[in-house]
């Protein structure tokens, strides 16, 4: 489904589900020529306010309730903009149970509430929109990572929604077609092994990542981990050209484009693939092969662990590293722009930045057509975007954890029942219920 | 003030060359006084332009300075910022050109052109200023610290390096070592930086603080790394107090101290200032363990100083025993000080103020109440209540409820009140200790103390009877450390509770003190206080405690089970919060801490 075919499916399933013309509540005149819905997609009875403003106990955890529900077979409404964009889903006990267990806290709302509450988003810059499916979730992440090494696999466990673990061999065996989002761990898909080859040579871990990767390419037929890499990263990328949902962080943002780009270059310093990066490496990038960024020039040392100038930070680059600020999210036109508005949702607009292997995007590395969710004032770095590739979408955020920002290797793991309202972790897990806003089957 | 006088006192030793001109212009009686006060207004005029955000006018003024004066480096620095504001920077070479010849101290000026030309990246430039540079002054560090800090700059740290390896081969040993170890930690090789940082510091011993402040930000999975370059490839005196004072900031300060106490230098004056900055070092962690080796290196250090130095030294390392729980060595370090007659009289007060407190929280309250009458006519009043509290505390804890009572007098004080509170309910007088700790509130002792009368008021108000006495024995038997016997009697007491009035709390209280002791009774008892009673506080207490032992024991699902169970069933109780944590951890959602 193209993208304007989903705003017009959204559209349509919004008027109806906001009651636009079957309730009282003053018909908007852009809506008036809305179709009802059929009955049995209309939350109807008692029904559970899930507030996502500063009321809510636990954030995090509301996302896990919602997408239960989903599971369950229940229907959800997110109601795009209203009190820090909060959800809507019809009353039972089990509901009631998971939210009480959950430390969630939630409204019982009557026919008379959701009326008035219809009314207000029907008035102002709000929407409400149907999920419909929990979406099934992959986690691109070595088999050996505990959950408590990336931001995502850390808020999906807490909230409590499933996933599965997928690595090299499933992506390149065809795996993806099961799974309607896709998440990348903090992956070096350039091959090599985040540039930390050198400073961290002799360290057990590096030696354990390095021996795998390297076994994983011998055995899927590669010739060595940089061009194993580029074979999973073409290979998420038709996933995505199919219709798949990809959520990325960290270093697995830059280096995925890098790889598609540099599909005939070699930019891997010597320890990764055995020969010399080519010097003409960044001439040679075919941009158009990429999902967000055109343009950027490779970092040419071996002992930076940097790849390009896209992150705008450059944390291991001493001479270039930037300061942390904090990125301001957007506001989009709800009624208008309903998928940009879900990834923004949070009941905060201004952010305090995090650290990454790649921390932000630069803005004249951005490719035309992608979509800033975010970005600090005045500086020329974004921090999160969205775009779209042939039947998908993408949509990348920059730094590693939002809950700790000077993140390094062999800090403790971010407990994130300390961080409840983290909105960083929200903007996470909005993409994660951002599938299930739209009913549609992969092409497979 | 004359003229020429105004224009000697505005201008700096650095620009001498100016500094005659103008002294010819105003000798010559021309309008240069005038002139020379317009600059400082007009500089100030452009930093003002600056700080309004309006960098074009800014530019323009620091311009019109520099055409007036080449070499006033305030301009030249000022028109660096505005100029990169405005993303011009390479229009500010024309002028550094300029000033470097007439540039009294060249080093400024000179490192301003190599940081520019690093920031506009043109790398030939760089190299070739810098080699001019160096013919200027083929003995100084300066030109290869600047060289290097400019290609540092632009990212490229191996060049950086490669200049700083010329340098100090063309200067010879010793030379440029720290900044090669800052080099490699910029580049997060923290093993090489431990090397070079040895070096610098074997050349000059001064470095050894900057070494150990360094290394302190080495990442955790690194530091087993950097301690083998230090200790095993290394492995000199030198590298050994780098890698002590490594430890001390990385929470390991027992290692530290071990090492620093085989290494420490022979001569008194290094060996001071090694023990004070330890000592130092050790109070931005606050581990027991860090406290005690404070203790240690100030123990250390009082041997070594003399006077009033040595004798804060000894309070100073009484006090860190005391913070690490080791009173005998607190008591130790204060019974000297106390006992030595040379020590000024408000020092030996306070050493023995503190020497009273330890002994009474080590429980030793005759020794601390001999002692408080000893020195009672020489300590401050307030010190002197503080004590007897503290001793009546003491008392309290030894059983002798008595004397405890006594030494109080007729204190009104919310911190007797408290020890009155714990005396009536030892004695079982129920109603008694219930109005005593009232009295006491939320202000007497400290956080955990105030915790645990907050507990035990909750406790007693639901227990029927005003007057128990065994459950005061057994609370006192608990209070001395017989947990054991101390469950048996409150088992036994509980049964004679009725159902509604504290017999499910008592059993609680059991349930919980012998999960703590990991007593196999603590199930059994938390079941049995739960069936007597399912709607008191003590339910979700008892569910919580019954819950840490499944998910203990291993069957997650009963751990599950139990939790979930306290979550729905007691909404409102305290301990929801602590159920719901580890319910998470149980669901492996969080780690484990």
């Amino acid at each position: 489904m193209k993208r304007r075919e989903f705003l017009a499916a959204v559209g349509w399933n919004v008027g109806a589900a906001t009651g636009l013309i079957s309730l009282p509540v003053g018909p908007s005149p852009r809506r008036n020529h809305v179709t009802p819905l059929p009955p049995a997609s209309v939350p109807s009875g008692p029904s559970l306010l899930v507030p996502m403003d500063d009321s809510q106990s636990d954030h995090l955890k509301a996302y896990g309730v919602t997408y239960r529900a989903l599971q369950r077979g229940s229907r959800a409404e997110w109601l795009l903009n209203y009190r820090g964009g909060s959800f809507l889903l019809p009353l039972d006990s089990a509901l009631e149970r998971d939210a009480a267990l959950a430390g969630v806290r939630a409204e019982a709302v009557g026919d008379a509430d959701v009326v008035s509450i219809r009314g207000t988003i029907a008035a102002n810059n709000m929407d409400a929109v149907p999920l419909e499916k929990a979406p099934d979730v992959a986690v691109y992440v070595p088999p050996n990572a505990p959950p408590w090494d990336d931001a995502v696999t850390m808020a999906l466990q807490y909230a409590g929604v499933e996933y599965d673990k997928i690595w090299d061999a499933e992506v390149i065996g065809g795996a993806l077609r099961r799974y309607d989002w896709l998440h990348l761990h903090h992956e070096d898909f350039t091959g090599q092994y985040s540039k930390f080859f050198v400073t961290y040579r002799g360290s057990s871990w590096l030696g354990e990542m390095v021996r795998r990767n390297t076994e994983m390419a011998r055995s899927l037929g590669f010739s060595d981990v940089p061009d194993l890499k580029k074979g999973v990263a073409r290979t998420i990328r038709d996933y995505v050209e199919r219709g798949g949902f990809l959520f990325a962080m960290c270093a697995a943002t830059e280096t995925i484009d890098l790889a598609l780009a540099a599909e005939t270059v070699d930019i891997a310093a010597p320890y990764a693939d055995g020969t010399p990066m080519d010097p003409a490496a960044s001439e040679k990038m075919r941009w158009q092969r990429a999902l967000a960024f055109q343009g950027a020039r490779i970092e040419e040392s071996y002992s930076i662990a940097s790849f390009s100038d896209i992150d705008g930070h450059q944390v291991n680059n001493p001479g270039r590293r930037q300061q942390l600020g904090a990125f301001k999210l957007f506001d989009f036109a709800a009624k208008i722009d309903p998928v940009p508005t879900m990834l923004v949702q949070s009941h905060r607009d201004v952010v305090p930045d995090f650290y990454g292997l790649t921390t932000s995007f630069r803005r004249d590395r951005l490719k035309p057509g992608v979509t800033v969710l975010a970005d600090e004032a005045g500086t020329p770095w974004v921090k999160y975007i969205h775009g779209e590739a042939g039947q998908g979408t993408f949509t990348f955020f920059g730094g590693h954890d939002p809950e700790d920002p000077q993140h390094q290797i062999g800090d403790p793991p971010t407990d994130l029942s300390l961080h409840t309202n983290s909105p960083g972790y929200r903007l996470l897990l909005n993409n994660v219920l951002f599938p299930a806003a739209k009913k549609r089957e992969l092409k497979t | 003030m004359s003229g020429t006088a105004a224009v000697i006192g505005a201008v700096t030793s650095r620009r001498r060359t100016v500094v005659a001109v103008w002294v010819i212009v105003a000798l010559l009686g021309t309008a240069a006084p005038a002139v020379a006060q317009a600059r400082p207004a007009e500089v100030q005029r452009a930093i003002e332009a600056e700080r309004a955000g309006r960098y074009q006018e800014a530019a323009d003024r620091f311009e019109r300075i520099l055409k007036a004066e080449p070499a006033s480096f305030p301009a030249l620095l000022g028109f660096e910022r505005a100029l990169q504001r405005l993303g011009r920077l390479d229009r500010i070479l024309v002028y550094i050109d300029a000033a470097i010849p007439l540039a009294a101290d060249q080093q400024p000026v000179r490192s301003l052109q190599l940081r520019v030309l690093a920031q506009l990246g043109r790398t030939d430039a760089l190299n070739a200023a810098a080699e001019a540079w160096i013919a200027t002054v083929p003995k100084a560090e300066d030109p290869y610290r600047e060289w290097a800090f400019a290609l540092a700059q632009r990212g490229d740290i191996e060049g950086a390096r490669q200049v700083l390896l010329r340098g100090g081969r063309v200067l010879g040993a010793g030379a440029l070592l720290q900044e090669l170890a800052q080099v490699a930690v910029a580049s997060g090789d923290w093993p090489g930086a431990a090397r070079h940082w040895v070096e610098a510091a074997r050349a000059k011993r001064p470095a050894i603080p900057a070494a150990g402040l360094s290394l302190s930000h080495v990442p955790p999975a690194m530091r087993a790394g950097v301690l083998d370059v230090l200790l095993r490839e290394l492995g000199d005196s030198v590298a050994q107090m780098i890698a002590a004072d490594a430890l001390v900031s990385w929470d390991r300060a027992g290692e530290a101290w071990a090492l620093l106490d085989r290494v420490l230098p022979a001569d008194p004056r290094s060996a001071v200032a090694a023990l004070r900055r330890f000592a130092d070092r050790t109070r931005h962690t606050t581990s027991a363990e860090a406290a005690r080796m404070r203790g240690y290196a100030l123990e250390r250090l009082a041997t070594l100083v003399q006077g009033p130095e040595a004798q804060q030294a000894r309070i100073d390392a009484a006090r860190g025993f005391a913070d690490a729980g080791d009173r005998r060595a607190a008591e130790r370090m204060l019974h000297e000080i106390a006992g030595d007659s040379a020590v000024a009289p408000a020092a030996a007060s306070g050493a023995m103020a503190t020497l009273i407190a330890v002994t009474a929280d080590a429980g030793r309250a005759a020794a601390a109440e001999r002692r408080l009458r000893e020195w009672r006519d020489r300590l401050r009043a307030e010190d002197v209540a503080l004590l007897e509290t503290s001793i009546a505390r003491a008392w309290v804890r030894a059983g002798e409820l008595a004397r405890a009572n006594s030494i109080l007098g007729d204190d009104s004080s919310v911190g007797a009140a408290a020890v009155r509170g714990w005396v009536a309910l030892y004695r079982g007088d129920l109603r008694g200790a219930s109005r005593w700790f009232r009295e006491a509130g939320p202000y007497a002792g400290t956080r955990a103390r105030i915790t645990r009368r907050t507990s035990m008021l909750a406790l007693i108000q639901r227990i029927g009877p005003d007057s128990v006495p065994e459950l005061g024995r057994a609370l006192l038997m608990l209070e001395r450390g017989d947990t054991s016997r101390a469950v048996d009697q409150l088992v036994d007491v509980a049964r004679t509770l009725p159902h509604t009035a504290g017999r499910g709390d008592v059993l609680g209280l059991a349930g919980r003190l012998a999960l703590a002791h990991r007593d196999r009774r603590a199930e059994p008892l938390l079941l049995e206080a739960l069936a007597v009673d399912a709607t008191g506080p003590v339910a979700p207490a008892a569910m919580l405690a019954l819950a840490r032992i499944a998910a203990k024991a291993g069957p997650t699902a009963l751990a599950i089970e139990r939790l979930e169970s306290l979550i729905l069933l007691y909404p409102e109780s305290a301990v929801v919060p602590e159920a719901r944590r580890l319910l998470n951890q149980v669901r492996g959602a969080i780690p484990r801490s």
